[in-house]
C-alpha cells in the first residue's frame, strides 16, 4: 500500500496519530512523514498537527480519492486497484489505455469530470464535477464469450440498483437493458465496450455514470427523463458512501454471476424491470413498431408481443415507452 | 437443430398423424411435409432480422441460445479469401457514430489489430478487429443493420 494511503487510512482510524508511530509502520523517517502530510495538505485534507499528540485529521477532501474509496471497501475483487483522474475525456478511454499498459482486471477508474462521457451512438453524458459520479470497471472474465457479455451490464445495473436501494432510495427500476430509474427517470447509465475475439473476452470495460446531487436545472431542458439521487429522496447524498456502497454492491453481483451463473440476476432484473407488461415504441435500423413487453429472454433479450400475437426477440435499438 | 432432433421431429410426425411441420429461429429454417410417406427436408435461408426471432414452436426441444449461421459454400474454394465473422447478435456499425467516417472501406489493406466495425447488443459495444492481414474486398452487412451470430460481416482477401 502506498504511503499516502496508509497514512490516510491511519489518520481516518484514529483521533490522534502520533509522527514516530507513523513513521515505524511505514519504516521511514518521521521528516518523510511529515513531506507526505504536506501533499495530504495540499490534496484537500485538513490535517491539525501539534507536538505532544501528532496529527489528526479534521476532514477530508470531496473528492472520490482512491485512498477514501479503497478505505474499508472489504470487496473480493473490483476496486483491488482505483484510479482517479481530476478531469478527463472518458473514463472508459482512460481503461481501455490502462488495459494497453496491462492493468489488471477489477481496476476502477474514477473521474471527478468528463468532457466527453458517452452514451450509445456517441451521445454525449454529462457529468457535472462533485455532483456525479462517472466511472469505469475493467473486467476480464475467464470463460465467457462475447455474446454473453450482456450478463456483466445487466449485473452493473443489479448492482447499482442494489446500491441504491440499500441507500432507502424508493421505486427503482431498471429499464431493459441496463438503465436505473428513479421514479421512472434515469439516475444510472450503463455503457460497456468489450474488447475479445470470437469465442473469447479478451477485456470489458464497463463505464458508469450516476447522477447523484443534481439539482433539476443542472439537466435543463434538454434532458427531461434524467435525475438524480438528490432530486428524487430531497436530500443530499454522501457521494463517497455512495460509490463505495456501488463498488461492493457490483462486486457481489459479479461473484454471484461467476460462481453461480446468471440466473438469480436475470430474476433481479425481471423483478425490477419497469419495462414488462408495458406498450413500448421500438426503432431498429428502420424497422420499427408499437409492442407489449412479456418478459426478459434468458439470453438477455426483450421478449416482445405485437397486436397480431407474434412473439420478438429484441436485441438492440431503441426502446420507448408509449 | 441436429439431425437427432429432426428424426424425432419426424417420429412424433408419423405417431400424431402430423402432415406440416415449420419451425423458424434465427435465420434457421425448416419445413417438413408429408405427402404419402414422403417427407421432404427444405432449408432456406431468410433476410436476417436480428431484432426477429420467433419463439421455437416445438417447447421440449431445448434450443441453444447462439447457433453458428449455417452459410452457404463459397463458390470459388480460394484459401487466401477469409471471412470477418460477427461474435454475437447485433446491430452492426461501420463507423464509431454516424457523424465518423467508417473504419475501413472496401479495398483497404487491413492488419490484425485495426478496427474494422462495432457489432452492438443491449449496450454492449464490441469493437470487432480484423485478426488477420489482408484486403478488404467487400462489406458484407449494410451499417445500422442487425446481424446474427457467425454472419459473414468482412470478405478478406489474404
Amino acid at each position: 500500500m502506498p504511503s499516502k494511503e496508509l497514512i490516510v487510512h491511519s489518520l481516518l482510524q484514529n483521533q490522534w496519530v502520533h509522527g514516530t508511530d507513523l513513521a515505524e509502520t511505514l519504516g521511514t523517517s518521521r521528516t518523510a512523514i511529515w513531506n507526505n502530510i504536506t501533499v495530504l495538505k495540499n490534496r484537500g485534507y485538513d490535517i491539525e498537527s501539534n507536538q505532544k499528540e501528532g496529527y489528526r485529521l479534521v476532514s477530508i477532501p470531496k473528492f472520490l480519492y482512491p485512498e477514501l474509496v479503497k478505505y474499508k471497501l472489504g470487496t473480493s475483487f473490483i476496486g483491488r486497484n482505483i484510479i482517479h483522474y481530476m478531469s478527463t475525456g472518458s473514463t472508459n478511454d482512460d481503461a481501455r489505455e490502462l488495459c494497453n499498459k496491462g492493468a489488471h482486471a477489477g481496476t476502477v477508474v474514477i473521474a471527478e469530470d468528463q468532457t466527453k462521457g458517452r452514451g450509445r451512438c456517441n451521445r454525449s453524458w454529462t457529468t457535472s464535477v462533485g455532483k456525479s459520479i462517472a466511472m469505469s470497471l475493467i473486467l476480464k472474465p475467464e470463460g465467457k464469450k462475447p455474446r454473453e457479455a450482456y450478463q456483466f451490464t445487466m449485473m452493473t445495473a443489479a448492482g447499482i440498483s442494489d446500491a441504491l436501494m440499500s441507500f432507502d432510495v424508493k421505486n427503482v427500476s431498471i429499464k431493459w437493458p441496463n438503465d436505473v430509474l428513479i421514479n421512472g427517470k434515469k439516475v444510472a447509465g450503463i455503457l460497456t465496450e468489450l474488447n475479445g475475439e470470437m469465442d473469447m473476452i479478451r477485456q470489458l470495460i464497463i463505464g458508469i455514470g450516476i447522477n447523484v446531487n443534481q439539482d433539476i436545472c443542472d439537466f435543463g431542458q434538454t434532458l427531461p427523463d434524467a435525475t438524480s439521487v438528490k432530486i428524487e429522496t430531497g436530500v443530499t447524498a454522501d457521494r463517497l458512501r455512495l460509490i463505495q456502497t456501488a463498488i461492493r454492491c457490483i462486486d457481489a453481483r459479479y461473484v454471484q454471476l461467476m460462481r453461480h451463473g446468471f440466473d438469480d440476476i436475470l430474476n433481479t432484473l425481471k423483478q425490477r424491470c419497469c419495462s414488462i407488461g408495458k406498450k413500448i415504441h421500438f426503432n431498429l435500423a428502420g424497422a420499427e413498431g408499437a409492442v407489449t413487453v412479456k418478459d426478459i429472454a434468458s439470453d438477455g433479450g426483450l421478449m416482445v408481443i405485437d397486436d397480431s400475437g407474434n412473439i420478438k426477440t429484441l436485441y438492440s435499438g431503441d426502446i420507448q415507452f408509449v | 437443430m441436429d439431425l437427432r432432433e429432426i428424426k424425432e421431429v419426424i417420429k412424433l410426425m408419423k405417431a400424431n398423424d402430423i402432415t406440416d411441420f415449420e419451425l423458424e429461429k434465427d435465420d434457421f429454417k425448416i419445413i417438413l411435409r408429408k405427402e404419402k410417406e414422403i417427407v421432404t427436408r427444405q432449408i432456406t435461408e431468410t433476410p436476417m432480422q436480428a431484432y426477429y426471432s420467433p419463439q421455437p414452436i416445438l417447447p421440449p426441444t431445448p434450443q441453444p441460445v447462439a447457433q453458428p449461421v449455417a452459410q452457404p459454400k463459397a463458390p470459388e474454394n480460394d484459401p487466401s479469401v477469409d471471412y470477418i465473422v460477427s461474435p454475437m447478435v447485433g446491430t452492426f456499425y461501420l463507423a464509431p457514430s454516424p457523424e465518423s467516417p467508417p473504419y475501413v472501406t472496401t479495398g483497404q489493406e487491413v492488419k490484425p489489430d485495426d478496427v474494422v466495425c462495432i457489432v452492438e447488443a443491449m449496450k454492449v459495444f464490441n469493437e470487432i478487429k480484423a485478426e488477420m492481414k489482408g484486403k478488404i474486398l467487400e462489406v458484407m452487412a449494410e451499417n445500422g443493420a442487425p446481424v446474427e451470430y457467425g454472419q459473414k460481416l468482412f470478405k478478406i482477401k489474404k
